[in-house]
């Protein structure tokens, strides 16, 4: 809360036009909020329409609703088709609560959260076995079992007429009426967007977006994904059923098609036309829709969603970004963060090396994909304070064997031991292990600035809870810029500092490796496995990388580096290991591998054969 | 339950011709058509329109219904693949393709009208009994139909230079387009060739059920599923799929209740999901 009441340097002495504009857009959405507060006072004086404040109370509650699927698909990447259902649980629960078993409406309302919560969390729980489009597959069944029921439902759902004759919340022993429910809803929506704002700028937040960008990238860094995505899609959930609460006590009735697809069209529309994860956009998106639905209504009955359906396609053509991603490419809009507040950019302190023994100790792994063997008994031993290479053919085995050690793939026998303890079973235990991989290409997040990217790293070391984040209880500010400067000192490290507020998509290649490195060193690793890191690199920057790694080993952490690059390997390695077709070719010192015969058949053929 | 479970065949041939329809333009383009259900609702209209209202022969209805399809198929495409092209976001193609959904039926009220209207059957007579219940020739071509169908699909992808185009398309827009194959081409093509066959499925589904406007989106949902039961990017999976979905709401329907049939289906639908996320029968296409 404290960014919002401290005003920064720039508000007061804004440097150029887009901050002068940016400014412009805050002091105009503050006059939004007072006019909507104060509007119903000049009811009779501007002789205005009860149905004015209906109408904003309806659209506030599909804001409400749109934020929540926002949420789950602008911020999360999870893809959801049942959030007119969840929505639909909070209004049905409410009603059947309210009208049959004659609960006090407040509470019904309450309890019909929790319910939209906890069929969420069911609905996640069993989704999130599959991914992407398919997650969103299966949230569809979900959504037409859950309007089946409520059609089929009998008595308690009303069948295909619904509920009716929901009651009002009291206040003071009267309905809450038009004016009270436009105070409740536009109160509660403002406090979801808030905290909706407050959740996704934090390390949970920062957990979300990089499950968006990469799974797996996430997952490397200690970013656990089931739980993690459980907790956006149920959070997103219970913002839902609050949207349906407030929807059937407004209106006084549900029916089944409230639940059904076509009346979540509009949400789509809203998250897309407004800006996906942007707090505002399903704001600006829903606003707009709802008065054009309004006016088309009136003006033409007949073809109304046939004119919609062209302005929809319009719009993608003319506000491909939304309105907020437009305005934020456009020269206006387009600028760059000032670089955050935060402690003196600091390093972690490294945790002491065990001088001898084995970081990573691989035995006797074996690993077939159907018939085919990929990994026939190989041994591999990292020693710590070691640069061990690994090098092989194409196809040699070298990217499962690492998949193995990093928990992305399970062997069929063997045993993989990390500092002495059994290794990760899953791929986001391996950095709570002190062990952390930089994949092949490389996998930033692209729409994430140098500065998040790097911070997406401290997952680990950030100690920022679930509520402090939401509420920002005191220690989260505290935490927040520690984290900054944790960041920051990373970038220092592998000299990207200067690109923290730039957006990651727009890095080169050798800076994209550096970033990568820069991030897996928030986790503290006391091993770190490179996987190809000089693939497509420049000269130059194939030595600055060699550079890095060895201050790297001399801070005392371990290093696994596979390679394609021969010559590489051999100028930073102490030690290397040949994996051909499977299995262990040789193992030793750099000068004595160079000097193995079997190492050059395996990479050139057999001199004698050359010759046929 | 003999006739039960031919009138889940029935319904069910229909949702594999969806099916169908969905992944050939799936396969080209990613993007799952939720206008998928118009062209279906074109097809059964136009026929009953030109049999009953103007009285034309069955060839001519056919080649005319192929036509304006073929044509519907090339606007549908321009205004999906053109809003998604522009926008950069992964999911543009939902919106695109409902924005065309909501188009197509409130633009069909013009022509056709909102009332149900039920065409004569393509082909006269029953074909035999079954528990004492008279089954129609129009439903034994229905069921033939999605096979007759979905092998003509295979046999133009198998055999012909354009197949080939189709399903390098199909494995990467890329390097098609590298090699010279018009990937721009293959997509139209795939728009058209997915709305004659959704449209002939309209076509035949028209006699044996009521055609209205607003028919479209329940035909839309009932294909998605069974596209996605089945395996998207499989013309085995979507008969698979097609045939299961009829199948389930048709014993459910009579087994337990009408009005429950959906809802037990989508369980059962949503039970072989978890089991196999991407379909029964899976490709790797899809990812």
């Amino acid at each position: 809360m404290a960014g919002l009441t401290r005003r920064p340097d720039w508000f007061l002495h804004p440097a150029d036009s887009s901050l002068r504009a940016r400014r412009a857009l805050y002091v105009l959405g503050a006059i939004a909020v007072g006019a909507l507060a104060i509007l119903p006072l000049f009811q009779d004086l501007l002789q205005i329409n009860d149905f004015l404040f209906f109408f904003i109370t309806a659209s506030t509650i599909t804001i409400l609703l749109t934020s929540a699927l926002n949420l789950c698909m602008g911020y999360t990447g999870l893809l959801s088709i049942v959030h007119t259902g969840l929505f639909g649980v909070g209004a049905y629960a409410t009603g059947i609560l309210a009208t049959q078993a004659h609960v006090n409406t407040w509470l019904s309302m309450a309890l019909a959260v929790v319910a939209a919560a906890a069929a969420g969390s069911l609905i996640a729980a069993i989704s999130l076995r599959a991914r992407a489009l398919y997650f969103g597959m299966i949230t569809l069944t979900f959504d037409l079992i859950l309007v089946g029921v409520a059609t089929n439902g009998g008595r308690l759902t009303g069948a295909d007429t619904g509920l009716f004759g929901v009651p009002q919340p009291q206040l003071f022993g009267n309905d809450l009426g038009t004016r009270g429910f436009y105070y409740l809803t536009l109160t509660l929506t403002g406090l979801a967007l808030l905290l909706v704002r407050n959740l996704v700028r934090s390390r949970t937040g920062r957990g979300f977006l990089a499950l968006r960008e990469s799974h797996d990238t996430a997952a490397a860094l200690g970013i656990p994904p089931y739980t993690t995505q459980l907790l956006a899609f149920t959070i997103s959930a219970t913002i839902a059923g609050l949207a349906g609460a407030l929807f059937v006590t407004l209106n006084g009735f549900v029916t089944p098609s409230t639940a059904g697809l076509s009346a979540g069209l509009i949400l789509f529309i809203g998250v897309l036309l407004g800006g996906t994860a942007t707090v505002i956009g399903p704001v600006l998106g829903i606003g707009l829709v709802a008065t054009i639905q309004h006016y088309l209504e009136v003006a033409a009955p007949n073809f109304q969603q046939f004119i919609f359906g062209l302005v929809l396609l319009a719009a993608m053509m003319l506000v491909p970004a939304g309105i907020v991603g437009t305005w934020r490419r456009s020269r206006l809009g387009n600028i760059e963060d000032p670089e955050p507040e935060s402690e003196r950019p600091g390093l972690l302190v490294e945790t002491p090396a065990q001088a001898t023994g084995s970081a990573l100790l691989m035995n006797g792994i074996v690993k077939r994909f159907g018939g085919v063997v990929a990994l026939d008994r190989v041994d591999l031993d990292v020693r710590v304070g070691t640069i061990h290479g690994l090098i092989g053919p194409n196809g040699s085995g070298k990217s499962t064997l690492v998949a193995i050690a990093t928990g992305f793939l399970q062997a069929d026998e063997g045993r993989t031991s990390l500092f002495g303890e059994p290794g990760p079973r899953r791929p986001h235990q391996a950095p709570r292990q002190g062990m952390v991989r930089v994949f092949q290409s490389p996998h930033i997040f692209e729409r994430l600035t140098v500065l998040e990217n790097a911070m997406v790293g401290l997952h680990l070391e950030s100690r920022q809870g679930l509520l402090s984040s939401i509420f920002r209880l005191p220690g989260f500010g505290e935490d927040e810029r520690r984290m900054r400067g944790l960041a920051l000192g990373r970038l220092e490290q592998v000299g990207l500092r200067h690109l923290a507020m730039k957006s990651a998509s727009g890095l080169s290649h050798g800076q994209k490796r550096l970033l990568e490195v820069a991030r897996c060193l928030g986790t503290r690793p006391r091993l770190v496995i490179l996987d190809e890191p000089a693939t497509g690199l420049t000269r130059q920057e194939v030595e600055a990388l060699a550079g890095l790694l060895r201050r790297l080993k001399a801070l005392g952490i371990t290093i696994l580096v596979i390679e394609h690059n021969v010559p590489f390997v051999m100028s930073v390695a102490d030690r290397v290991t040949v994996l051909n077709q499977g299995r262990i070719l040789i193992e030793g010192e750099p000068s004595a591998v160079q000097a193995s015969t079997e190492v050059r058949e395996a990479y050139f053929g057999t001199p004698e054969r050359v010759g046929v | 339950m003999a006739s039960i479970v031919w009138s889940g065949l029935v319904d069910g041939a229909v949702f594999a011709l969806l099916a169908l329809g969905f992944n050939v333009i799936f396969s080209t383009t990613r993007i799952l058509n939720f206008a998928q259900g118009e062209f279906l609702a074109l097809g059964a209209l136009l026929s009953y329109s030109l049999t009953v209202d103007h009285h034309f022969p069955l060839p001519v209805v056919l080649l005319c219904v192929v036509l304006a399809l073929a044509a519907m198929g090339l606007v549908v495409e321009r205004l999906v693949v053109l809003p998604v092209r522009l926008s950069g976001s992964n999911y543009a193609w939902i919106i695109a393709t409902i924005a065309v959904a909501l188009t197509a039926e409130n633009a069909m009220v013009v022509p056709f009208g909102r009332d149900p209207v039920r065409p004569p059957n393509l082909v006269s007579g029953n074909a035999f009994s079954l528990s004492g219940a008279p089954e129609a020739w129009q439903t034994v071509l229905i069921i033939a139909a999605a096979f007759v169908v979905v092998g003509l699909y295979e046999s133009f992808l198998a055999f012909t230079m354009y197949g080939r185009a189709f399903r390098a398309t199909a494995h990467s827009l890329d390097v098609s387009e590298l090699m010279g194959i018009n990937t721009g081409l293959v997509v139209k093509a795939s728009f058209v060739i997915s709305a004659i066959i959704t449209g002939i499925a309209g076509v035949l589904v028209a006699p044996v059920t009521f055609a209205d406007s607003s028919m479209g989106l329940r035909y839309t949902i009932s294909g998605f599923v069974a596209v996605i039961v089945g395996g998207m990017g499989s013309s085995l999976g979507a008969l698979v799929g097609g045939f299961l979905l009829g199948l389930v709401t048709a014993v459910a329907a009579v087994r337990i209740s009408p009005g429950w049939a959906d809802v037990i289906a989508y369980t059962v639908l949503g039970l072989v999901l978890l089991l196999r996320p991407s379909g029964i029968v899976a490709r790797a296409v899809a990812h």
